[in-house]
């Protein structure tokens, strides 16, 4: 239990650091399956930041994102017997957590429509995820949901295209087009040096 | 594209890359909250809340068919008339229809149909369509009944609906 916490996780694994989490998450995954709460918590801990971050590109609060990662894990528990355990477990996990992330904004939209948020005040502006800042705050002001999660796991997970479409839903040449415009955006949004700046 | 453009693309990546690991950092309290949502129970599948509100809109959309066929069934009846056809005039008919040249069998069968027709009465042949209207509503009430079980089955086996099927 303790070495699989003990870990730290990378965002740039390697092919075999990358291998052997892909084992660790199957036999987490099988243990899950047979009952073991315990074994589902490490996996949820291996994997609330990154879930945590992609739900940020759909909600404006830190609460709301962290509704949203706490019924993405809701799904995979429930969805647990589903897996294949020979595929690698991150992916999977994202594409539930991209689909969870955007029913709550089709929910959100859906009360702002038929007026139950009438006697509430104005949505919040966003909410920065760090004190000081970072471009995922423009990326969110700026740019469409589906934009703002494609753009998440290509810079945020890594994802090649082909993964990121199967995530979003679209063809691999119409992902590549969203990150593309996507990139252009930023571009004629944000001067030189705001890309020059840490 | 031009190349300043794609410069300027490569800082926007760079600077997306970069800011991606800052927004990792941020840690939360997911994990606790979905243990604790797990032990109350809220992992377990929605298809107990789908059935909650299904069974008793069902039960109530069967009770409210039956009672409509009913309605309708009765109201269609209508007394029938009953008449008795001499043999020798069926006898007659069919060989009336003989002569014609079609095969004994047919001529059998147009017969009594001619022969039916000319015996039934208007009221008769309303009561029959109110029969056959009924007949017909009552078909088309338990088919859609059947598509309604089909697709709450469907959605009670699709549980979660926005779980992909298998990895990617």
């Amino acid at each position: 239990m303790t070495s699989v916490l003990a870990q730290p996780f990378s965002l740039v694994e390697t092919p075999r650091t990358a291998e052997r989490g892909v084992t660790e998450d199957a036999a987490l995954v099988r243990r899950a399956r047979a009952g073991d709460e315990g074994a589902f918590g490490q996996l949820v801990r291996r994997y609330e930041n990154r879930v945590l971050a992609l739900s940020r590109r759909a909600t404006r609060t830190r609460q709301d994102a962290e509704d949203v990662a706490q019924e993405t894990f809701l799904r995979v528990w429930r969805a647990l017997e589903r897996f294949d355990t020979a595929r690698p477990f991150a992916p999977w996990l994202l594409t539930i957590a991209v689909r969870t992330a955007r029913s709550h904004a089709a929910r959100e939209h859906r009360k702002r429509m038929i007026g139950l948020k009438l006697a509430e005040p104005a949505p919040p502006p966003i909410e920065p995820a760090t004190a000081d800042g970072t471009i995922w705050e423009e990326v969110d002001r700026l740019l469409p949901l589906t934009t703002r999660l494609a753009l998440w796991l290509k810079h945020g997970e890594k994802l090649a295209s082909p993964a990121i479409a199967a995530a979003i839903g679209k063809s691999e040449t119409a992902t590549r087009a969203i990150i593309s415009r996507a990139h252009r955006t930023l571009r004629e949004s944000l001067d030189k040096e705001a890309l020059d700046g840490t | 594209m031009e190349p300043e453009h794609r410069k300027t693309d490569e800082l926007v990546a760079a600077r997306l890359d970069r800011d991606a690991e800052r927004e990792l950092a941020d840690t939360g309290s997911v994990a606790l909250a979905v243990m604790s949502r797990m032990q109350r129970g809220a992992a377990e599948p929605k298809r107990r809340r789908v059935w909650l509100f299904a069974a008793p809109a069902l039960a109530a959309a069967i009770v409210g068919v039956a009672s409509l066929a009913v309605v309708l069934g009765t109201a269609g009846r209508a007394p029938v008339q009953t008449t008795t056809v001499a043999r020798g005039e069926t006898a007659a008919a069919t060989e009336t229809v003989s002569e014609t040249g079609r095969s004994k069998r047919i001529g059998l069968i147009t017969a009594a149909e001619r022969l039916s027709a000319m015996l039934e009465t208007p009221r008769d042949l309303e009561a029959e369509a109110a029969r056959d209207t009924t007949r017909r509503i009552a078909r088309g009430t338990a088919r859609t009944i059947a598509q309604s079980l089909a697709i709450l089955g469907r959605l009670s086996s699709e549980e979660p609906a926005e779980t992909p099927p298998v990895a990617g």
